[in-house]
């Protein structure tokens, strides 16, 4: 049975030869990739890792899939409507790849099960909504301790955002310059303040952030995108290869107004430029504060 | 709960980048996909989940195990069946008001016009190797007045070329013609994509080999193609923006972390590419013996 279920992987997998080697596939298989969220973000990177060859897995998600999910999440359709995210992404991926190990944790990640969720893991990604801040802020300052790469991309607009926290490089509250001492709003608006306000805000409505839909806009061409670009950084982490920067650099591509930046905020949130934007954030969008 | 309200709360969240007049306007939109493979299934799973409404997909074959790397619809459970079956229904699964016409079968002289009935736009699909039914679909297209977005998966990259009505056509852009040697022809259109670019660095082209057809394909670069080709798609038809057809091409590369936009004068007509042609025909063992 052992044996059948390793052919069918080398079958399965075999049309990345060229581009990945025998060895190298070896080597993404034995990975394991914990992912925080199977929402529009986290469900689009499990299916394409999972396609990519990735053999483990941890997938944390408290929540059920919705109909307003169906834009863009990988797991929405109309017959999963009401069933748990976690699972059904969990099926999927072994769907996909029957001898995958799928770890799932069917509540929101936090200090009770933050141990249980980087356990084993290589890599971690950041699936989480844009909003879920202490369990974020928590997730990655363990990840650092643990010397795990955290990558993200944020669906901004028709734009994805990429980014890594590495152990050496700088943490998610020097980037944003946030504290403990910091209410959720005054984190938020920080957040907003210290992303590029680059392309997208040509095209996006901003009353609609955070609005009567409960969210940002958000399009899956946007996540699909980024799913993509991050799970060449995770190939590439896994082999070896050099791959983007860590934080405070990070890149966009916006396809768009066809753009592809690669940013660095120079001292992180304490640079006078984002304390300025922080300004101007809370007078532009007066309805997030 | 009617269909219609369905649809509209499916897609709400699209609200802020796409109103609701387009939103109606994306649903009546019909795209014809020929290819239910690596690239096909997933243009149409990406274009029903932003809501696009009517589809007319094609493609004869099963879906196979060494499909799983990539193909939106390859699963463990599906293996065996019709591809354009199961993308069928995806499709509806994900937006069950959609209308999906099914052409359980390769593009031909006899159905391409039924395949290109009512269609708004077209996205390319279709395997590298399948030289005769792309010209075939291609020209009927252009002769309709129907625009063509494809997307070619090229290493960790995506290398997108959008053929309109009103500009180059596609045989002019690869350097196509009637009576052409088959591996000539594949040669040209594989220069076209992939002559140039960051790829090269660190993809060998050498084992290439256009006769048997199995190049090295990653999905996640079906799938970056598949989120840039859509992004065409919706600014296409919702005439939002300029789209830059061919000879403007563009490639984003996963691997290199690079954005280039190309414009080929004259198309494959080209000097500086004519040269690149004949050094890629010397490069590639399969095509140099003849």
């Amino acid at each position: 049975m052992d044996s059948d279920v390793d052919d069918f992987y080398d079958r399965a997998f075999s049309r990345n030869r060229g581009l990945i080697n025998e060895h190298e596939q070896q080597k993404i298989k034995n990975t394991r990739v914990a992912i925080a969220g199977m929402g529009g973000m986290g469900g689009m990177h499990a299916a394409t890792l999972a396609r990519t060859g990735i053999g483990k897995f941890t997938i944390a998600d408290f929540d059920c899939f919705e109909i307003h999910n169906i834009n863009r999440q990988y797991g929405a359709t109309v017959s999963t409507i009401g069933q748990d995210k976690a699972q059904v992404m969990a099926a999927i991926i072994k769907d996909i790849n029957p001898s995958a190990e799928v770890t799932v944790i069917n509540a929101a990640i936090g200090p009770d099960n933050m141990d249980q969720f980087l356990s084993d893991a290589d890599v971690v990604i950041d699936g989480l909504d844009i909003f879920v801040l202490p369990a974020r802020r928590l997730m990655l300052k363990q990840a650092k301790i643990q010397g795990l790469p955290v990558f993200a991309a944020a669906p901004i607009g028709f734009s994805t955002m990429l980014s890594l926290y590495s152990p050496d490089g700088m943490d998610f509250d020097s980037f944003f310059d946030i504290d403990d001492s910091m209410s959720e709003k005054e984190m938020i608006v920080a957040m907003f303040a210290c992303i590029p306000w680059g392309p997208q805000f040509k095209y996006t409505d901003v009353d609609m952030l955070d609005s009567q839909t409960g969210g940002t806009p958000v399009v899956t061409t946007a996540t699909q995108l980024g799913a993509g670009m991050i799970a060449a950084e995770v190939v590439k982490y896994v082999l070896g290869i050099p791959g983007m920067k860590a934080m405070p650099r990070f890149m966009q591509f916006d396809p768009y107004v066809r753009q592809f930046k690669h940013h660095h905020n120079w001292f992180g949130g304490k640079n006078p430029l984002f304390k300025l934007k922080k300004r101007l954030v809370k007078k532009l969008m007066p309805h997030l504060v | 709960m009617n269909l219609d309200d369905f649809y509209k709360r499916s897609f709400l969240r699209n609200r802020g980048l796409i109103s609701e007049t387009e939103q109606e306007k994306l649903r009546g939109i019909r795209v014809a996909i020929p290819g239910m493979g690596g690239m096909g299934g997933l243009h149409a799973a990406t274009l029903a989940r932003s809501g696009i409404g009517k589809f007319t997909i094609a493609d004869f074959d099963e879906f196979d195990v060494h499909n799983i790397n990539r193909q939106y619809g390859a699963m463990a459970s599906t293996v065996g069946q019709d591809k354009a079956l199961v993308m069928e229904s995806i499709i509806k699964d994900i937006n069950p008001s959609a209308d999906v016409k099914v052409i359980n079968a390769a593009i031909d002289d006899d159905n391409v016009d039924e395949f290109l009935a009512d269609v708004d736009v077209m996205i390319d699909a279709l395997e590298v190797f399948a030289m005769d039914a792309r010209r075939l679909i291609f020209r009927r297209a252009y002769e309709l007045g129907i625009p063509v977005i494809s997307v070619g998966p090229v290493g960790f990259s995506a290398v997108l070329f959008i053929i309109s009505p009103d500009g180059m056509d596609y045989d002019t852009f690869f350097g196509l013609e009637d009576g052409m040697d088959q591996k000539e022809m594949i040669l040209n259109f594989m220069a076209g994509i992939a002559g140039q670019g960051p790829h090269l660095n660190y993809m060998d082209v050498k084992g290439v080999d256009p006769t048997s057809g199995a190049a090295p394909s990653l999905g996640l670069a079906c799938q970056i193609g598949a989120a840039i080709a859509a992004t065409e798609l919706i600014s296409l038809v919702l005439n939002r923006r300029q789209a830059k057809f061919v000879p403007w091409f563009s490639q984003l590369d996963s691997y290199t972390g690079t954005y280039t936009q190309r414009y080929r004068w004259w198309g494959a007509k080209n000097p500086l590419h004519r040269l690149r042609m004949k050094i890629l025909k010397r490069m590639i063992p399969a095509l140099a013996d003849k």
